[in-house]
This record gives structure tokens, C-alpha cells and sequence, in this order.
């Protein structure tokens, strides 16, 4: 046995959680089908749930892989912890996507076709973040610049985000029906949560990289 | 000289070695193997070959100036030792921070002041000044080498995985390096004044008395190491885990430079200290309020409670062998 663990462990730890991040951005695609669907009232939503929620499980049984492996020594302590965060971090993205499917299914919120429209727009910026928090994932073991750039790019989605979610919930509360403007902000608060969620795994990010600055 | 007429009054240096091998791997080790980046058995091998080959090597290099401080006899050699071999035990048991070159000082100014023997006022001067400019230089050191690591890694672009390699490898490196300079400068606690008073001839392979002294206190600093370290090393490992890994990679590195500058002094210097200046030094580079100020003057008061504690505790032990 060497005197250190070769990279092998570290190595499958890397793409254990790789194909964690896949699961968690299947769940994302699927909940922007749904939007599409809700938005084209095709009625497709129910699939696409049961989608999300396979896929969340699948995403949740790998979490507890990856932190046993984890926990077996891979990687430097300091970042063993950081790891684990970041993973759980991500993973809330796959149970936020799951929540904003559950949602819709279970109470149906009416939204006019043009809040449908945005809502769409939301889940797309959604998964833009997502795909550049892959990108900044992926470079964090090769290249720390890349993946402050791709973090510094998230927050502005983000920021475009709560633009969007300010201006939409205002616009609910146009409308007549208290109960149902009420079912619709929740909806729209749960959808924004998602990107939230994301631009904390690229805080995450960015403290795993400053604390390696030597 | 015979090897079998000294073995039984040589069993208290032993001891003695055996407790700092116990307690000092600590400083070297104690976070890799704290937080698994080593496991306990690998670093202990590694640590007791190269605290062998250090004392072996370099060992005699400190002999003079613990065994010239103060004119002793053959028959006061177990006391003293036996003293500060007490005193470390019970100071560790109690948790207090003790350094062994200041017991065995402690304990050979005890004696001699009893006995009303000589006492060598440059090399008592030249070992104070040590004690003091031992944390003082590693905390010099260790702010000096993290600065300009800092400054490397800030000139280029690298990942996880660089980073990761180079503090795996660099702890590896500073371990051994760690574990030679422990040996090299603290091998003449163990068996410095033995190599002094008691002159060992026709050894085989051509030995050399004081380096069979010196490999003698190595392999029982090493069987210190190997029997009793583990548990000092995960305890003092995780006190130091919110520490960066690069910066308790540069601490290690710096202690073994500054306890290695010590051995070419010619003076044993106690490691726990010069890891507490080290790791002050590499705190520093972040700002002066990250300096723990306690830990400094826990210092302080080994530097003086020690050596008294060392010396008294002799002097009891040399009572005790004269009743006997």
C-alpha cells in the first residue's frame, strides 16, 4: 500500500459527483419541459414530476455514496468538508426542482400566458446558471481563474433572476383573485429558488478556491 | 567500557527518549495523521527511520553542550536523566507544555548546584539564548517562507489537484525532514551526557562511541515513536485543523529548519516550541491579530517553570539513589 491514497479514489469521488451534478441538471431539464408543457397547457406535467422525482432519488442515493467514499479519506480534509457542502448544496437544487414540480401538479396555479411565458424564461436562465456551474465545477481541479469567472457569471444570471421575480409578482397581484395571486407568488417564489440555491454553490466555489490561494 | 556493564544505568535515558519520541512526532506528524492523510503506521515508520538516521548522523553535533554544562559524575548520569525523564512524564500528564532540553538542563543544573559542582556559565548563556531565539527564529521563518509561497502561488494558474499533490507531497517531505532534524538535535538529550561521561570502546563496525550514543538515543526516541506517539498526534493534530493545509505544511517545514539551524549550533531546542513560533510566524502573514498570544506565553512560563520543576525533581531522584 502507499504512503497516500494514489488519486484513484479522488479520482472516482470526482466523477461520482460529476454524475451527481448530471442527475441534478436532469431534474432542471425535466422542470423546464414541465414549464413548456404548463405554458402550452399540453398536460404532460404529472410525466415530467415523476421524471424530477426519479431522478431526485437517484441524485440523493449517489449524495450518500459520494460522502462515504468521501469520508474513507479521498481528497485533502479541508476540502473533504467543502466537497460535502458543495454536494449538498447541489442536491438542493435537485429537491427545489422537485418542490416546484410537486407544486404545480398538486394545486395548479392559473397563470395568464404571458406570466406562463416568463416563468419559461426563468426556468432557461435557470439552467444556463446550472450549465455554468458545471463549467466552474469541472475547472475547479485544473483551473481556479476559470472557475471564478464562470461563478462571477452565475451571479449575474441571478441578479437578471430577481429582476424577473420582482417584476412578475408584482404583475400577480394585478389580478382579482386573492387566493389564487397567493398560489402564483408562492409558485413563482419556489421557481426563483432554484437559482438562488445555484448561486450558492458558486459561493461555495469561490471559498474552496480562496482558501487554496496559498 | 562494556555495552552489558552500562545497559542498566544507561535504562533511564532510554526512558527518557522513549518519552520524547512519544510526545515530540506530534509536532511532525500529528496533522496528517489526525486528518488521515497519513495513516498512523506509515508516518511512525517514517519518522523513526529518519529520527535514526538524523541522531546518527548529526546527533554528536550537540553532545558537548549538554554534557560540558556542568561538571558531573558517571554516577549522577541515571538521576539527572531518570529527573527530567519524571518531569516530562508528569508535566505530559498533566497537560502542561514541556520542553525536554529544558528538563534535562533543569535537571543537570540540579545536580550540580547540589553537589556544588562547576557550572559552565558560557554554555548555560549559549543554551538560554537558544531557548529564546528558538520560537523567535522559527516564527521569522515561518513568516518569511509562507510569504513567499503566497507570492509563488499567486504567479500562475493551478487547480484542486495541483494543490492537493503539492501539500501531500510537501507534508511527506517536511515529515522526513521534521524527523531527521528531531533526531539530529534532540538525540543529545537523550544520550548527550552519556556520550560525554561514559567513553564506549572496541564496538564493532568501527563504531565510534558518541555515534553509538547517538544511534542509541535515536532507536529509543524511535520505539517512543512507534509505541506511544499515536495518540499525542491525533490529540495535537486536531487542535491545529482550522489551520489552511499550506500553511501547517510551511509551520512543519519552518519548526525543522529552525530545530536543524539549532543542531548545527550545537544545541538541543525543544520542537514544541519552535512549531508554536512557526505556526505564529505563518499566522502573521495574514495580520498580527491571528498570533496566538496564550500559546507565547505558555512559553514563557515552560521556559521558566521547567527547568526549576526539571531541577528539583533530580535532585530528589539523586537522594533517593544515594538511600540505595
Amino acid at each position: 500500500m502507499s504512503f497516500f491514497s494514489t488519486g484513484k479514489i479522488e479520482k472516482e469521488v470526482k466523477e461520482l459527483i460529476h454524475q451527481h451534478i448530471d442527475l441534478v441538471d436532469q431534474c432542471l431539464m425535466d422542470l423546464n419541459k414541465m414549464l413548456v408543457s404548463a405554458c402550452a397547457k399540453e398536460g404532460q406535467c404529472p410525466e415530467f414530476t415523476i421524471r424530477i422525482h426519479n431522478n431526485e432519488t437517484a441524485a440523493d442515493k449517489l449524495r450518500r455514496v459520494i460522502l462515504q467514499k468521501i469520508e474513507k479519506g479521498a481528497f485533502l480534509p479541508n476540502l473533504r468538508g467543502e466537497l460535502l457542502k458543495l454536494i449538498e448544496i447541489i442536491d438542493d437544487v435537485a429537491n427545489r426542482s422537485e418542490t416546484v414540480g410537486d407544486y404545480y401538479v398538486l394545486y395548479q396555479p392559473e397563470f395568464t400566458d404571458e406570466e406562463a411565458k416568463t416563468l419559461v424564461e426563468i426556468g432557461k436562465m435557470t439552467k444556463v446558471a446550472f450549465d455554468l456551474l458545471k463549467e466552474a465545477y469541472g475547472s475547479l481541479f485544473k483551473n481556479f481563474k476559470k472557475t471564478v469567472e464562470k461563478c462571477a457569471e452565475i451571479e449575474l444570471i441571478e441578479e437578471q433572476i430577481d429582476t424577473i421575480e420582482w417584476r412578475i409578482r408584482k404583475d400577480i397581484f394585478k389580478g382579482e383573485d386573492l387566493a389564487m395571486n397567493i398560489l402564483k407568488k408562492d409558485y413563482v417564489l419556489l421557481l426563483c429558488d432554484i437559482s438562488d440555491k445555484i448561486e450558492d454553490a458558486s459561493d461555495m466555489l469561490e471559498i474552496m478556491v480562496v482558501r487554496r490561494k496559498a | 567500557m562494556s555495552f552489558l556493564n552500562i545497559l542498566p544505568k544507561i535504562l533511564p535515558g532510554t526512558f527518557l527518549g522513549w518519552g520524547l519520541g512519544a510526545n515530540d512526532a506530534s509536532n511532525i506528524f500529528g496533522t496528517a495523521v489526525a486528518n488521515n492523510i497519513i495513516k498512523f503506521y506509515h508516518a511512525a515508520i517514517l519518522a523513526s527511520i529518519f529520527v535514526i538516521v538524523g541522531s546518527f548522523l548529526e546527533g554528536p553535533k550537540t553532545f558537548d553542550t549538554v554534557g560540558g554544562l556542568a561538571a558531573i559524575t558517571k554516577g549522577d548520569l541515571a538521576a539527572i536523566t531518570l529527573g527530567a525523564a519524571v518531569s516530562v512524564a508528569f508535566f505530559t500528564y498533566l497537560k502542561l507544555p514541556i520542553s525536554t532540553s529544558q528538563a534535562l538542563v533543569g535537571s543537570i543544573l540540579g545536580i550540580g548546584i547540589i553537589k556544588g559542582s562547576d557550572i559552565d556559565l558560557k554554555i548555560l548563556l549559549k543554551i538560554v539564548l537558544c531557548w529564546i531565539t528558538t520560537p523567535l527564529g522559527a516564527f521569522i521563518i515561518g513568516f518569511i517562507l509562507y510569504a513567499f509561497i503566497k507570492w509563488i502561488f499567486s504567479k500562475f494558474n493551478y487547480g484542486v489537484l495541483f494543490y492537493s499533490i503539492f501539500i501531500k507531497v510537501g507534508i511527506l517531505l517536511a515529515g522526513i525532514m521534521g524527523s531527521y532534524s528531531l533526531g539530529a538535535n534532540n538525540v543529545g538529550n537523550v544520550t548527550g551526557i552519556y556520550a560525554v561521561h561514559m567513553k564506549i570502546a572496541n564496538l564493532p563496525f568501527g563504531l565510534s562511541s558518541d555515534r553509538f550514543w547517538a544511534l542509541l538515543g535515536g532507536i529509543s526516541i524511535a520505539i517512543g515513536i512507534m509505541t506511544y506517539s499515536k495518540r499525542v498526534m491525533e490529540t495535537v493534530g486536531k487542535k491545529i485543523t482550522n489551520m489552511l493545509p499550506m500553511m501547517a505544511l510551511i509551520s512543519v517545514v519552518a519548526q525543522s529548519i529552525t530545530v536543524y539551524i539549532y543542531t548545527n549550533v550545537g544545541v538541543p531546542v525543544s520542537t514544541s516550541q519552535a512549531i508554536v513560533g512557526a505556526v505564529a510566524g505563518v499566522g502573521a502573514v495574514h495580520g498580527f491579530s491571528s498570533v496566538n498570544f496564550k500559546s507565547i506565553g505558555r512559553i514563557a512560563i515552560g521556559w521558566l517553570m521547567t527547568p526549576i520543576a526539571a531541577g528539583a525533581v533530580a535532585i530528589g531522584t539523586y537522594f533517593l539513589f544515594k538511600l540505595f
